[in-house]
């Protein structure tokens, strides 16, 4: 009878549920759900599978600003002269990947949401999700040009999607960024509540947008709109709106911009800030959070902290060039670089590769007096934890592509404006280290001549050190522009070497070419 | 069980004579039955010859029978030879049964019962106790090593209790391929916490058609533990103690600091730097030996045990409480290292009506204490850092602190590092047991068998605050307790039918159910700032940093099966054998499409010296021919592993000028609703057969082929989470297995050698993805090393992946000479770097040129042994081995410039004809990449035979009759005496591969990462570090009163 009792009941009895989980049938109902789901793809912008596959550390890597450096056994090694490596770029394809999965999912559930009469908040969370998204694409696509474009989450036979055509990922990319500027409020810097710092805006979205158009119109030559999708004309209007509307603006000193770099540091989420990757050390030593950086501990100098500079790795020595080429008066090359050697500093590690004598000092890891690393003073982890966010669009950024914006729609006067703005900043008028008069005989340069476009590239790169643009800013002035700056043929360990086959695109990962049905091809030198 | 069967045995006999009549004009005849040993025997047959009169012995061995002259008395007993005693004018009759050394009347354990060794057709092996105390092994497992052939047993780890790897006919799977283990029927995962002075015996099932009847759960082979039970009219104690010590065997010949110098010297110019040390400095050097500092001298390992068993006709009882103590050689001197186990086992069974109703019940509670220290990859594990260390650093410094590198800033002293990270404690409460009730009427047993495995485990550690080097530190002090309850229960109920008919059909028919679930708690804690800083303090509530705390914990059922099962054994004659066994099971592990699934199975036998034609040939005992078909299953994987579950844990992004926590919920993996059990099916084919009285052989040919592995295989990362569990892939192990033993008796001298041999071959068969590979992880020696091991269609599972090397260069015309179209083939070599073969000529050395070097899989385990015994004396040598298979080398990191060598790297090229073996040193930043790449220079023979134990005892009770003992056996023994072998590393047997950790921490919990899940069972023999099995001496006592 006990048996049959048993029997009876096993169908039940074999019917196990998680405690711990939810899933997926009965989630994604409820705004507070689309939220929590919403989170999830804010969350992937912190994963960084390890600490050398970071989009930032990997762009400066590749630029003529860094070297790999670090240990002799480690990851980004043979980075500067484009050294195949079997599947050393398979943590960042996966990241990115996952990130836009999260995205496509939430996006895919947001119809099954019960709204009741809140359709401002559906627009909303639809508008973050899709400039994530657009942010993600356009990372990836940047480094690995022909990549598949995944709109809806897969199903099991669905993994096998062919490499698409970059105008169609930059439509993709741009759709995105216009249904989020178009949905996103118009609120200024001053109106936005500090709970939201972090959170995507409207001008976010518009900055961003510029630097797309900026690089597939560069890069990618003959094409002078975005995919069919935005002018140059609305670009540069939205890109004013920004500057007019945002509420956006420079810091007056530009060192105070970096914790490292000026005791009295202006903080995070501060008026120049009009994007940024929030880091925190509130992961407290979990490593599995991935709530604080965790590439900013490549940077820190490698074996012992010499405050106010962390300890770290030692990676992505800056090079000497990127050190020569700012004018002794510019205040960004000592806010922005470590000198060893004019600053007194010993270094302690005996394996230091490409050791050029210079480090990061904008994201380097922050010291205190005491020797220890900030977050180990937080009651964190020197490595997990740091907390320095990235400022994915600073309101600099806007002025320059707006000068390179107007320059192009041959509106000089306005190039020459927004440019003198960071240009005067970077030397301390703004700040009244310098006056303006001696700024203006001394350091000011005309956009009036042909090397216009050069001279705000060359400002960029004063202005951009170290925050992963200049590499993009680079292959979209075309392959010779990128040679001639990257190439070093030392032959010793300081070579570089920008391979013009590759077209300055990475490897796709070995191994996700091998699963892929034939469908992925590995770019062109790889 | 063996006891069961022969008091039932008893009972049925004496049964039968209660309803004969009795002759006349008899006279009485009495006697007493002794066992070899001359221990009395009771319940022992006695019957006149042709007829049914008989009795049986009384409880101290006497029995009292009315024969005539003319009769003959047949004494017998189950596992004795029958003795045949013409009465004669006797009226005593003493009778010494003699072993029946056969085994052919043996019983064997088999799932849900017993079984005449003659009539099974399945291939099983048994290990008996005497086997199991001779090596004196903490775990039982260690025990069964060389004496199982098929089995392979290989450690993990040699630190005191770290699980064994266990393979029953190869690796089946790259999930969970241990063996299933039921203990009296109870069915549990960790069977440290058992005494081997306290069990009866191990069976093993090895082909499917007797694991079968275990279903869903045997496909790895299931592994039968009997504990002791005690016997009717027999009571006895038994105490058994023995002490011993132990040490490492062997030691690395590491650099002293003079070569170590002169090797770092000689790096630094070949790297183009200057030299580090002057003649003078190196000169003065004092040396360091970091293996002598770790390694402990004389590390105790203590075990005591005390016994009682006997009963009466209607209840029988065994109980026993144990005590063991090892010290592990490593770290035993901050006793750090040790494992301390205490046991209390009760068994018993009774009569409750007549002879019809019966119950029992087996219990064992264990309390296991142990400390450990890391055992495992490159950044947890205790020994590496003290074969790397710099031997010119000195331990302490003249303050008594830790020592700073001289070398490297980055070089932390290995002795901080192993002090400050593995002070821990690990408390495991555990009561495993069973409760059962059994009638038999006419023919049938009804049997209800209620069995738990509950343990409750304790875990603590103590992290101090420290700082070694400024990246090698802890900059808060802090304490970790986990807590966890589990409870796995199972309840068995069969029916049993047994007949004979016309003395020529026997049938036996089972049926059965069974039901089981898993229901577990845990809470785990971590707090920092603790107000005292050492061991016994540090508990979550001296940790005062409330912002630090990091808390799981999670309750509920995890994990519930339910099965209907049958079994048919028929023989004519015991001649013609056959059995049908059919299980139906259903999972929770499994969703709805395919939660249950049905497992057959069908053997047969013949019995070839039941016939005629064979009974002519005297020197053939017994010959048996078997064979075997059937499937068995595998379910063992994440609980929920099917369903599309959602987390929201480390998904958290931090808004805001407060950063204030906003939580995030996202999915944990790809749900697979299809995912179905994985299936073994499996053919034997075998023989047994004794010749000439006294040499046993069986042979066993098998194939086994594991279909539908449940794995996690990787799928293009487009589909962004982590890869679903798919049943993604077949294996093939095919081999023969050969045991043999051969027993004699000359004078007072007996002898017993036996030997077994298997060999394996194992292939991966199927990946069903689009590679066709399960990739092995990268980093695992070293940071930048590629992966190095892998599953691959074609090839054994975790096989070695790496390039081939054709030498050395020795100069630079043969660096140029290695060229293709005109351009080097290794464009950045010099002479005195390695060179690698480029496989598929296409004038670049890359991963298309990597290929199998090596692997870990043995092609052949076997062992041999050896018992003598003389007049009290015995003596035993115990020994097995493992060959054809592969170790890789990994001890030193090259991303780490200042490592030590060992003396091999006198070996290295320093000038053209140096070498052509090892490449010259550097600091590591050649450009060849001469240790960066995985290739053979890493692989080497691991092949090993190993004296696991010699035994001396002696019997005082052979020269002292008049003791009150039936034994007082004192006795020596030594365990790992010797090893021969030709591999390098401290210690062949490497059961183990690492998973790559990061420094960074756990790379696996988002977004599914790398592979998770492919390392866990991937591969074995990669030595990072391995902590060494120890060589002991010991010397015990062993009672029996």
């Amino acid at each position: 009878m006990l048996v049959i009792g048993l029997t009876a009941c096993s169908d039940s009895f074999l019917e196990q549920l998680p405690t711990d989980s939810k899933v997926e049938e009965n989630f994604y109902k409820t705004p507070k759900d689309a939220y929590e789901g919403l989170v999830s793809v804010y969350d992937a912008l912190q994963v960084d599978y390890d600490g050398f596959t970071n989009y930032i550390i990997i762009s400066e890597i590749v630029s003529d600003n860094c070297y790999a450096g670090g240990g002799t056994g480690d990851a980004a090694n043979g980075l500067d002269i484009f050294q195949p490596k079997f599947d050393q770029f398979a943590p960042i394809w996966r990241k990115y990947y996952m990130a836009i999965y999260r995205a496509n999912l939430l996006l895919s559930k947001l119809d099954g949401v019960a709204w009741g009469e809140d359709t401002e908040l559906r627009a909303r969370y639809e508008a973050e999700a899709r400039f994530l998204r657009a942010y993600f694409y356009f990372d990836l696509t940047r480094m690995f040009g022909n990549i598949p474009l995944v709109k809806e989450p897969l199903s099991a036979d669905g993994y096998y999607v062919e490499q698409a055509a970059p105008a169609d990922i930059y439509k993709f990319i741009a759709e995105d960024l216009k249904f989020a500027i178009e949905n996103l409020a118009a609120t200024p810097y001053g109106s936005i509540p500090s709970s939201e710092y972090g959170r995507v805006t409207k001008w976010a979205a518009e900055g961003l947008l510029a630097r797309v158009y900026l690089f597939y119109t560069g890069y990618y030559t003959g094409t002078n709109d975005l995919a069919g999708v935005f002018t140059r004309a609305q670009v540069t209007a939205y890109v004013d709106d920004i500057i007019q509307n945002s509420g956006h603006s420079l810091v007056e000193d530009f060192s105070r911009l970096w914790r490292a770099a000026n005791t009295s540091f202006v903080g995070e989420n501060n008026k120049e800030t009009v994007w940024a990757i929030k880091y925190t050390y509130k992961g407290f030593n979990d490593a599995n959070k991935f709530d604080g950086s965790r590439w900013q501990v490549m940077v820190g100098l490698r074996a012992k902290a010499s405050p106010p500079y962390g300890l770290g790795w030692g990676v992505g020595t800056v090079s000497q060039k990127l050190w020569d080429s700012y004018s002794t008066a510019d205040k960004r090359r000592n806010s922005s670089i470590v000198s060893i050697a004019a600053e007194g500093i010993t270094l302690e590690a005996k394996d230091q590769r490409q050791n050029t004598g210079f480090f990061w000092k904008k994201f380097i890891p922050y010291a205190n007096a005491n020797g220890n690393n900030a977050t180990t003073d937080l009651g964190a982890n020197y490595q997990n934890d740091n907390f320095e966010d990235y400022p994915v669009v600073r309101y600099s950024d806007v002025l320059l592509m707006a000068a390179e914006l107007h320059l192009a729609g041959g509106d000089i006067a306005a190039a020459q404006s927004y440019y003198d703005q960071v240009r005067k900043r970077g030397f301390g008028v703004l700040d009244n280290t310098i006056t303006d008069a001696v700024y203006t005989s001394n350091y000011a340069r005309s956009l009036s001549g042909a090397d216009a476009k050069s001279l705000i590239m060359e400002e960029r790169r004063y202005e951009l050190a170290l925050e992963g643009h200049r590499y993009w800013d680079l292959i979209r002035q075309g392959e010779a522009v990128a040679a001639q700056a990257i190439n070093n043929a030392s032959n010793d360990e300081f070579t570089a070497q920008y391979r013009p086959e590759t077209k300055g695109l990475l490897a796709i990962p070995e191994t996700q070419i091998n699963l892929s049905r034939g469908t992925l091809k590995q770019n062109n030198g790889w | 069980m063996r006891e069961v069967y022969k008091k039932l045995h008893a009972s049925v006999i004496l049964l039968l004579l209660l309803c004969t009549s009795v002759y006349a004009q008899q006279k009485s005849v009495t006697g007493t039955v002794k066992d070899p040993s001359g221990v009395p025997m009771p319940g022992v047959n006695v019957v006149i010859k042709g007829t049914t009169v008989g009795t049986v012995t009384d409880v101290n061995g006497n029995f009292t029978i009315n024969a005539g002259e003319n009769d003959v008395l047949v004494v017998s007993f189950i596992g004795y030879k029958p003795t045949e005693v013409p009465v004669g004018t006797q009226t005593t009759i003493d009778v010494a049964l003699s072993d029946d050394l056969t085994t052919l009347s043996e019983v064997v354990v088999v799932g849900y019962g017993v079984q005449d060794k003659k009539v099974v057709t399945g291939a099983t092996v048994a290990v008996k106790t005497e086997d199991l105390m001779k090596t004196n092994s903490l775990r039982l497992e260690q025990a069964l090593q060389g004496q199982t052939p098929g089995v392979q047993i290989s450690s993990s780890s040699g630190q005191p209790g770290e699980p064994l790897k266990v393979r029953i006919r190869g690796t089946g799977t790259l999930g969970d391929a241990e063996p299933l283990y039921l203990v009296d029927g109870v069915p549990t995962t960790d069977i440290s916490y058992l005494n081997s002075a306290n069990i009866e015996r191990i069976d093993v099932l090895k082909d499917a058609a007797s694991s079968a009847i275990y279903g869903a759960r045997g496909a790895n082979g299931v592994v039968l533990i009997t504990t002791k039970k005690g016997k009717a009219g027999s009571s006895m104690i038994t105490f058994d103690a023995y002490y011993g010590v132990q040490n490492a065997y062997r030691k690395l010949p590491m650099l002293n600091s003079q070569e170590y110098a002169t090797i770092m010297n000689e790096a630094s110019i070949n790297s183009g730097q200057a030299p580090i040390f002057s003649q003078d400095q190196i000169a003065n050097l004092k040396t360091t030996d970091w293996q002598d500092e770790i390694f402990s001298k004389n590390a105790p390992m203590k075990s005591y045990s005390l016994g009682f068993s006997g009963g009466s006709e209607n209840s029988t009882f065994s109980s026993a409480m144990s005590y063991l103590s090892q010290d592990g050689i490593i770290g035993a001197d901050q006793n750090m290292s040790y494992f301390d186990r205490l046991t209390f086992t009760m068994n018993s069974q009774h009569k409750v009506f007549k002879d019809i109703v019966r119950f029992g019940q087996n219990l064992t509670y264990s309390n296991v204490t142990r400390s450990g220290v890391s055992v495992g990859g490159i950044y947890s594990n205790a020994l590496r850092p003290f074969i790397n260390a710099s031997p010119i650093m000195p331990v302490y410094d003249e303050d008594g602190k830790f020592a700073t590198s001289p070398m490297d800033a980055l070089e932390a002293n290995p002795m901080g590092v192993f002090q400050y990270n593995n002070i821990n404690k690990t408390v495991t409460d555990k009561i495993v047991g069973n409760v059962y009730g059994e009638a038999q009427y006419k023919g049938f047993t009804f049997r209800s068998d209620f069995g738990a495995d509950l343990s409750f485990n304790n875990y603590r550690q103590f992290g101090p605050q420290y700082v070694l080097t400024q990246q090698t530190r802890n900059d808060y002090s802090f304490a970790i307790q986990n807590n966890s309850r589990v409870l796995r229960w199972n309840w068995d109920n069969t029916v049993r039918y047994n007949k004979t008919i016309n003395d020529e059909h026997n049938i036996e028919v089972l049926v059965g159910t069974t039901a089981q679930e898993l229901s577990n708690t845990f809470v785990n804690a971590r707090k920092e700032g603790l107000t005292f800083e050492d061991f016994e303090h540090a508990n979550l509530n001296n940790a005062t940093s409330d912002s630090t705390i990091q808390v799981t914990g999670n309750s509920g059922k995890s994990y519930s099966l339910f099965s209907y099962f049958g079994r048919v054994n028929y023989n004519y004659k015991e001649k013609y054998l056959l059995s049908f066994t059919m299980r139906r099971d259903g999972s929770s592990n499994f969703g709805a499409n395919n939660r249950y699934a049905v497992f057959p199975s069908v053997s047969a036998g013949w019995v070839l010296t039941e016939e005629p034609f064979l009974q002519s040939i005297p020197q053939l005992n017994f010959l048996k021919l078997r064979a075997s078909w059937g499937q068995n299953g595998n379910d063992r994987i994440m609980p929920y592993a099917y369903m599309a579950t959602l987390s929201s844990q480390y998904r958290d992004y931090f808004f805001g000028s407060g950063e204030d926590k906003a939580v995030g919920t996202s999915p944990v993996r790809l749900p697979n609703p299809d995912l179905k059990w994985e299936t073994s099916e499996q053919i034997d084919i075998g023989f047994d057969a004794t010749i000439f009285n006294n040499v046993i052989v069986s042979v066993d040919f098998y194939n086994k082929k594991t279909k539908d592995w449940l794995v996690i295989a990787p799928i293009p990362d487009l589909a962004g989470a982590q890869a679903p569990w798919i049943n993604g892939g077949d294996i093939e192990n095919r081999g023969v297995e050969i045991q043999a033993s051969y027993n004699r008796k000359i004078g007072d001298v007996s002898f017993t050698v036996s030997g077994n041999v298997a060999f394996n071959k194992n292939e991966v068969t199927r990946i069903a993805n689009d590679e066709g590979i399960i990739h092995g992880d990268a980093n695992v020696l070293f940071n930048g090393l590629d992966e190095m091991n892998r599953a691959q269609v074609g090839y054994p599972v975790g096989y070695f992946y790496g390039l081939k090397t054709a030498g050395i260069f020795q100069n630079e015309e043969e660096i140029a000479a290695y060229s293709k179209d005109g351009k080097r083939i290794q464009e950045y070599a010099v002479p005195g770097d390695v060179k690698f073969v480029d496989r598929n000529g296409d004038g670049i050395i890359d991963d298309k040129d990597k290929t199998q070097i090596g692997n870990p899989n043995p092609d052949v385990t076997y062992g041999l042994n050896l018992n003598v015994g003389y007049k009290g004396f015995d003596f035993s040598v115990y020994t097995y081995g493992m060959g054809g298979q592969q170790n890789v080398f990994g001890y030193r990191p090259y991303d780490t410039w200042y490592a030590n060598y060992t003396t091999d790297i006198f070996g290295r090229w320093h000038g053209e004809g140096t070498s052509n073996r090892l490449p010259r040193v550097t600091r590591g930043d050649e450009r060849n990449e001469n240790y960066k790449q995985f290739s053979d220079l890493y692989v080497q023979d691991a092949s090993f035979l190993r004296i696991k134990s010699i035994n001396l005892g002696y019997d005082f009770t052979k020269l002292l009759p008049s003791l009150p003992f039936k034994q007082f056996r004192v006795y020596v023994s030594a365990n790992n005496l010797f090893t021969f072998t030709k591999y390098k590393g401290l210690d062949p047997e490497v059961g183990f591969a690492p998973q790559a950790t990061s420094a960074l921490g756990n790379q696996n919990t988002q977004g599914g990462l790398y592979n998770a899940f492919a390392g866990y069972n991937l591969s074995s023999g990669v030595d990072v570090g391995f902590y060494p099995q120890p060589r002991t001496f010991m010397a015990g006592v062993s009672i029996k009163l």
